[in-house]
């Protein structure tokens, strides 16, 4: 059996009357690609964004490799190793990929930035990773849509993350750049036995990506299913039921 | 066939590295105004007129550097003209009445703009009001404090040592010396630490910058902690010009420094543009005025023609994409 | 790798202790090492002569603002050189200015002028003027009383 990297046992989260998440649990594996899949307000963006740091919940715990973890902001969650990539990227459109790649974790020496370490660095990330940007003095504007989140995931990627956090990864992408976007995510996770959670609209890629989907509604799991052993049709149904 | 696309690749990379270099557009601007300067008054170049006009550019440079900070971290400081009332003349009470020696009165005044700058910055990070309206009070409470506390008087400085700021070394005035200073100290911080790094980044995306564990608030905070401190050396440095502290010194600089900022490059969005670039635009604004004033241009029509360079220069932006996110 | 992670300590609590201190060094240095200039300035307003051509009597009315940073004593006034020293007899008003403050004098004069003329007022005070500021002088206008 994969080792666990990532479990969430009974979280609960309110915001004033409305209950987000009513006691949440799920098990992450290393290598694993887990679809969490819901209607709106189903609580899948509140669960990732506990994960990530962005919220702490009213109750339960969450244990990475094993040991238990708090979190009181992404900063933490960061240096504990879960990174996030959101739908807008969340980049800065001004500064160049290098700047974006190191954001909030440059390298200095003494009190001043180190841009020749983190290029050397980067390029040789680039060249492990097999990724293809045009120029990484380039500013991010200037980049195509995809180009732009695989530099957000870039970021994710540069100090070993053990777990990532896709949050609909690829809605604003075109068809051709989310599949770019997805195969690249996929291989990475199981090449360096990363846990990714990933949540999504898009059931198709959500079926042909994900190697387990959890299904959410108002605020809880209510159902697991495997990729190959179920369908659109089905999973709509779970969802609306 | 193959020819016509190297030429227009080509072509696309130039327009792609002119649009990513801040300091370019101001710079072609500048080099124009400089060659209308040649043909249409040449007296122009004239070494005591070059002189004049580094001690002119001066206190709308100082100003305008901190005003930079502000704009790239995605807000605007009203207040500038203000502060430089309220360092005049307290620079002035303070070393013709209390015998502060030039040097602590400009320790002094720049302390108190940080101070208002830090009050304009916690406004808008902490009670979240935009800036435009918080500056917009201290712009009036500040101006207030200047008005009470020289009584509405003007308050002449006798004191030799701070008077002879006002000379020419090896050429150039002392307070464009001061200017150079810092600018070389700001453009450091802004291009090579982690704030000034995270200066830029806070305006380009607050949220993807929070997002990322930073300290967005902090940032903002200390841009207009600078922009306070700029403005207080720029009304010293004025202070310095005049030989004395006068209450209703900087009326109206605000826009002047503003202008000089955008005429520069920089994003009123926040996040592209460079101090280099402002001090250009400054220049910009500064070498229109002289010109016009050399050409026998009367001064109700300078404020128009500087309105509209400022048009000018917001349109030459929008066309580069700068001010579309 | 040297990447800090930053947050030991917030942007914001470093700018306030800094100019925390920078505001204790200027009070230190203004309580300890500087004293206030002793610096006399003043402004003159409202002054006029009146003159009555019948009686041959004459008087100067003026008001002094303090600007200046210490109290001082008007010990005589000069109307263009003829130097008169208060207080004399008939005379109106305070001679003792207090920093900040106006006072209005009222001092009866030796002999008459010239309607329609202007002669040159100057205070002698104590402590006095400085050197720089010698010419502090108020052109009076000599006016009839009506």
């Amino acid at each position: 059996m994969v080792e666990e990297i990532l479990r969430v046992e009974g979280i609960s989260k309110s915001f004033g009357a409305i209950k987000a998440l009513s006691d949440v649990s799920l098990i992450l594996h290393k290598g694993e690609l887990l679809a969490i899949i819901g209607d709106n307000g189903a609580g899948k963006s509140t669960l990732l964004k506990i994960i990530a740091g962005v919220y702490s919940p009213d109750s339960g715990k969450i244990f990475l490799e094993k040991k238990e973890v708090k979190f009181k902001s992404p900063m933490d969650a960061r240096k504990a190793g879960i990174e996030m990539v959101f739908q807008d990227f969340m980049l800065c459109p001004d500064l160049n990929v290098t700047q974006n790649v190191f954001l909030g974790r440059e390298i200095v020496s003494g009190e001043f930035l180190n841009y020749k370490l983190m290029k050397k660095i980067l390029k040789e990330k680039l060249k492990d990773l097999k990724f293809d940007i045009p120029s990484i003095e380039k500013k991010v504007r200037f980049l195509s849509g995809g180009q732009q989140q695989m530099v957000a995931i870039l970021r994710t990627l540069m100090f070993d993350p053990k777990v990532l956090l896709l949050d609909e990864p690829t809605a604003n992408l075109s068809a051709g750049a989310s599949e770019q976007v997805m195969n690249f995510v996929k291989q990475l996770i199981k090449t360096k036995m990363i846990g990714g959670i990933y949540v999504a609209h898009d059931l198709n890629a959500i079926i042909r990506y994900s190697d387990r989907i959890l299904v959410m509604r108002s605020g809880r799991i209510i159902a697991e299913k495997m990729p190959e052993e179920t369908n659109p049709v089905e999973l709509v149904r779970l969802m609306r039921l | 066939m193959a020819r016509n696309t190297f030429y227009s690749r080509l072509l696309t990379t130039i327009k792609e590295k002119y649009a990513s270099i801040d300091e370019l557009k101001s710079l072609t601007g500048f080099i124009g105004i400089l060659i209308l300067a040649a043909v249409v008054t040449p007296q122009f170049y004239l070494p005591q007129n070059i002189t004049m006009l580094l001690g002119q550019v001066s206190v709308i440079a100082i100003a305008a550097l901190g005003e930079a900070f502000v704009i790239l971290s995605g807000s605007i400081d009203l207040s500038v003209g203000s502060i430089i009332g309220l360092a005049n003349v307290v620079a002035a009470i303070l070393i013709a009445q209390y015998n502060f020696s030039p040097y602590m009165a400009l320790f002094s005044v720049m302390t108190i703009g940080g101070i208002i700058g830090l009050t304009n910055g916690i406004f808008v990070t902490k009670l979240r009001i935009p800036s435009f309206v918080v500056t917009l009070g201290t712009l009036t409470v500040v101006r207030g404090i200047a008005y009470i506390i020289s009584g509405g008087l003007n308050i002449p400085v006798y004191n030799e040592e701070f008077l002879r700021l006002n000379e020419v070394l090896y050429g150039v005035p002392i307070i464009f010396w001061i200017y150079l200073i810092a600018l070389v100290i700001l453009t450091l911080f802004f291009e090579k630490t982690r704030l000034g790094l995270y200066v830029r980044a806070t305006g380009s995306n607050e949220l993807a910058v929070r997002n990322l564990g930073v300290d967005n608030s902090g940032v903002k905070n200390l841009a207009f902690v600078f922009s306070g401190v700029c403005s207080a050396i720029a009304g010293y440095v004025l202070g310095v010009r005049l030989g004395a502290g006068y209450p209703h010194s900087g009326l109206g600089y605000e826009l002047d420094v503003i202008a000089a900022v955008v005429v520069g490059g920089v994003a009123l969005t926040g996040g592209t543009g460079s101090l280099i670039a402002t001090a250009i635009g400054a220049f910009i604004m500064t070498s229109i005025l002289n010109i016009m004033v050399l050409a026998g241009i009367g001064g109700f029509m300078q404020y128009v023609v500087r309105g509209i360079i400022l048009l000018v220069a917001a349109l030459a932006m929008r066309r580069a994409g700068v001010f579309v996110k | 790798m040297n990447s800090k992670g930053g947050g030991t300590i917030s942007i914001t609590m470093g700018i306030v202790l800094c100019l925390l201190i920078c505001t204790m060094i200027i009070f230190a240095y203004s309580f300890f090492i500087v004293k206030p200039a002793e610096r006399v300035d003043y402004t003159v307003m409202q002054n006029t002569i009146y003159v009555n051509p019948n009686s041959g009597e004459a008087y100067i009315t003026f008001t002094v603002q303090n600007t200046g940073t210490v109290d001082f004593v008007i010990k005589a006034i000069v109307l263009d050189k003829e130097r008169i020293d208060l207080p004399v007899e008939g005379m109106l008003g305070t001679t003792i200015v207090k920093v900040g403050q106006r006072a209005a004098l009222r001092v009866p004069l030796p002999h008459t002028y010239e309607p329609g003329t202007v002669v040159n007022l100057f205070l002698i005070t104590d402590p006095p003027l400085l050197e720089a500021q010698k010419f502090i002088v108020a052109p009076t206008p000599v006016e009839v009383i009506g």
